[in-house]
């Protein structure tokens, strides 16, 4: 709702004005978009600048294919696909730091299973409301924010991008060129991982 | 989990899947299956429900602003370009 109870324009009807000239309508559609899509850059690319320079990017590649869009959903969608996809050029260009977070083998994170396909007899435990009852808690968000950035970087990216970004399996197995069974598998070893992370902490 | 004979999968099997059961992509013989897994074993239940809280718990975790001198830069760069465009 605007000041004054009229109800606010929906993206659709921003990018149609943006379209023919309205600076106004372009200005409100970066207000109200900028914010996820630099979240989304910076989890990506943990680096400030960088994902300044793609929030850049991103509204000014928006600015030149105003006319081409349709409907509320078509613009955010293609938003955040284009940050998505200058980031993930971006650290394609990085070389991968030698002392970056290496996977850990998955035998040592899974739970042991005996011959009948029975898990074994550790204690796990429910974590979930306790996490989600205290995600107030400064301490609890950098911890949790930390096990996801500590992943390794594969697992990182599939879990941002579809866990946190909400691309759907085939958009995120696109983004990234591989097949969709692939991305599934690896975002299932990314929350295998960060589950077992979290459970040291959280538990 | 690929076939109707078994009524009941195991744990490892429920923790295979544990991703399709999260995404409501299990077939609907093998969701009914799953779940009663889970009602029966506490260990398994544990694992998937904090499983499928990674999600919620990591969106509300990551939450973060452009910060305002950013903005005001986005802001420049964009009208720099329009000036540039009329």
């Amino acid at each position: 709702m605007d000041p004054v109870g009229e109800p606010s324009p929906g993206d659709g009807q921003l990018v149609l004005l943006a379209g023919r000239g309205d600076p106004a309508a372009f200005r409100e559609l970066v207000r109200r978009h900028q914010d996820k899509v630099y979240a989304l850059a910076l989890h990506l690319l943990r680096d400030a600048a960088d994902a300044e320079e793609v929030v850049q990017e991103t509204f000014l590649a928006a600015l030149e294919k105003l006319a081409g869009f349709r409907g509320d959903a078509a613009f955010s969608t293609w938003l955040h696909r284009v940050a998505a996809n200058a980031a993930l050029m971006r650290l394609r260009r990085r070389r991968r730091s030698p002392d970056g977070p290496t996977e850990q083998p998955l035998e040592e994170i899974l739970p042991r299973f005996d011959d009948a396909g029975r898990i074994d007899s550790t204690p796990y435990h429910d974590w979930s409301k306790r996490a989600d009852e205290q995600l107030s808690d400064r301490e609890i968000r950098r911890a949790v924010e930390e096990a996801v950035q500590n992943l390794p970087e594969d697992y990182r990216i599939v879990f941002l991008l579809r866990d946190v970004e909400g691309f759907s399996s085939e958009e995120m197995a696109e983004l990234l060129g591989i097949s969709v069974a692939a991305a599934k598998s690896r975002l299932h070893r990314a929350r295998v991982v960060l589950r077992e992370r979290l459970s040291k902490y959280l538990e | 989990m690929t076939g109707e004979k078994r009524a009941i999968p195991t744990c490892q099997e429920v923790f295979e899947h544990l991703g399709d059961w999260c995404e409501g992509q299990l077939p609907a013989h093998a969701q009914e299956n799953y779940v009663r897994h889970l009602e029966l074993c506490s260990p398994c239940a544990n694992i998937a429900r904090t499983y499928q809280a990674l999600s919620r718990i990591a969106t509300s975790a990551l939450e973060a602003s452009m910060p305002e001198d950013a903005k005001e830069r986005l802001r420049r760069a964009l009208a720099a370009r329009v000036c540039r465009r009329h």
